[in-house]
């Protein structure tokens, strides 16, 4: 679906914000695009819809060159940014003008996705609209497009609390095993169980990028106690209800990933988890 | 499906903009037709012509300038051709109808006004037969006589073509500047114009100097062998410049859209 080859970018001449990075996207995936602030996952984002140009490697999106911006891409591509347009529309109007140019799109599941997400009032001008309420009207709209590809940055952002678990309900059942879903995101615990792949950037590359259903066969997440000594722990953080771990997996025991520890693994103990996989 | 040009995508974008401009259209061309009903003069026409064309060129790529609204714009799915058609028919074709719609409306409800005496001696008396004379004008224009250049006035009318092709040269111009300057675009586009044309007449200047040893020397153009009047370069250069330099700036909008980045 999507596939990134040693891709090197920069905005200015002296800084490199990618650097001969390289990222495989399979379909019927939720994957999660980790990183630190400044990493590039927002650029990352814009490379693969064509929207910045790569200075080295090739990225190949839906079997499209990106840079060419073709029609036939960019009907199968809806992009959240994290700032939303500022368009003087209404949100029937924004229908009205934006839906005919993506052949999927779906009246009926964007009008469902606005009643899930309380937005009642069609005639509601976009400018008017809270930065919460307008991410709502760009999820649903995204959603309904039923495009192959959908790349979300920030998509929980301004989000209240019952509108995160919405979001997550939403995005869930509109996946299917032809589309693929790439979310940036900092706030990993709005996303617990619903991505399905997890992949880190970190020092302008990837660094990680498996499913999670590989992850949790290799890496073990418990709370231990603090006097407990283990070789197998890769990482630690220490919580006032215990020791929370990241260990190997050498008994092939289940447990629930925590995406937030992961990511401190990761970036604590790179090496020894990368050679895990 | 056509990935250069689709006339049904084409379409799409020119409905969207009225959708989205449905409220300032009305309020803009409101405001407009009533300042004709007041004011008739030619100069009048030419002004919100000329200078509304501008403005009305450049609010088309305002999006560009910001980058969440860029990210809209660019990643529509369009041909960047399509994008830029449906500006240049907007800003050339929509517009200039629009201006001489509006004009003759104008003029038409002021002739009413003023001759049911609704309000005698606060409108002027209307330029009625002047409206469409809109495009007569008076020239002067360089002419050789007995070997001496005299200046001869001369009435002609200046057809909807003229005026179309300066309309279009001028929105040409300030849509490529839109797309190339991200903020200020037109008094950028103005300050690269004036830096551009200083530097034409420096080496105009250098080029006469090292040619005829002078730097005085009109606009004819002279047949050497016989010294018959050919024409007025000047004239040459304004007129076919312009043919030229409308679809120069048309593809290098082209190039500057399919080149942009957020």
């Amino acid at each position: 679906m999507v596939n990134v080859q040693n891709v090197t970018f920069s905005y200015t001449k002296r800084t490199e914000l990618l650097s001969n990075l390289s990222l495989k996207l399979e379909a019927g995936r939720i994957h999660g695009l980790l990183g630190k602030n400044g990493e590039g996952k927002s650029t990352l984002l814009k490379l693969i819809s064509g929207l910045d140009f790569p200075q080295q490697g090739s990225i190949d999106t839906l079997g499209f060159n990106p840079t060419k911006r073709y029609p036939e891409m960019l009907r199968e591509i809806y992009f959240i940014p994290e700032e939303l347009p500022q368009l003087t529309l209404s949100i029937e109007n924004y229908e009205k003008v934006y839906a005919p140019f993506y052949p999927n799109f779906n009246a009926e599941q964007f009008n469902g996705y606005l009643k899930e997400f309380d937005i009642v009032d069609k005639k509601s001008m976009l400018t008017k609209l809270s930065h919460g309420q307008k991410k709502k009207v760009f999820v649903a709209f995204g959603l309904a497009t039923n495009t192959k590809l959908m790349l979300m940055d920030e998509p929980t952002n301004g989000l209240d609390i019952p509108s995160k678990g919405q979001f997550r309900r939403m995005v869930a059942s509109a996946i299917d095993e032809s589309r693929c879903l790439l979310i940036s995101t900092h706030q990993v615990h709005d996303l617990d169980s619903l991505i399905d792949s997890i992949i880190v950037m970190e020092k302008h590359k990837i660094e990680f990028n498996q499913p999670i259903e590989e992850i949790t066969k290799k890496l073990l997440f418990r709370v231990a106690d603090r006097n407990e000594k283990d070789e197998s722990v890769i990482y630690s953080e220490d919580t006032l209800r215990g020791l929370y771990q990241v260990c190997e997996n050498k008994t092939g025991e289940e447990s629930k990933l925590d995406i937030e520890l992961l990511f401190n693994a990761i970036i604590s103990d790179k090496e020894r988890i990368i050679k895990l996989f | 499906m056509n990935t250069t040009f689709n006339i049904k995508r084409l379409g799409l974008l020119l409905k969207g903009y009225f959708i989205e401009n449905k409220q300032r259209e009305l309020t803009t061309w409101g405001i407009i037709t009533i300042a004709f009903i007041f004011a008739h003069e030619k100069t009048i026409f030419y002004l919100i012509l000329f200078i509304g064309g501008i403005l009305f060129a450049t609010r088309l790529f305002k999006n560009l300038s910001n980058t969440p609204n860029a990210i809209q714009y660019l990643i529509l799915p369009a041909t960047q051709t399509e994008k830029l058609v449906a500006s240049i028919l907007l800003n050339t074709i929509y517009y200039l109808v629009m201006t001489l719609v509006v004009y003759i409306i104008g003029n038409l409800i002021s002739y009413g006004i003023y001759y049911l005496s609704i309000l005698p001696s606060f409108i002027n008396e209307p330029y009625f037969s002047n409206t469409f004379n809109l495009f007569s004008t008076i020239k002067t224009k360089s002419v050789m006589i007995n070997g001496h250049f005299l200046k001869e006035t001369m009435s002609y009318q200046f057809s909807l073509w003229i005026l179309l092709r300066k309309f279009a040269f001028v929105q040409s111009l300030f849509m490529f500047g839109a797309l190339f300057f991200k903020r200020n675009s037109i008094v950028k586009t103005l300050l690269a114009l004036s830096a551009i044309g200083f530097v034409l007449l420096i080496i105009e200047l250098i080029l006469l100097k090292i040619t005829f040893g002078t730097f005085h020397l009109n606009s004819s153009i002279i047949k050497p062998e016989t010294g018959d009047f050919l024409g007025d370069s000047n004239y040459f250069v304004r007129v076919y410049g312009q043919y030229l330099l409308i679809p120069f700036f048309w593809v290098a909008s082209y190039f500057r859209l399919t080149e942009k980045e957020v």
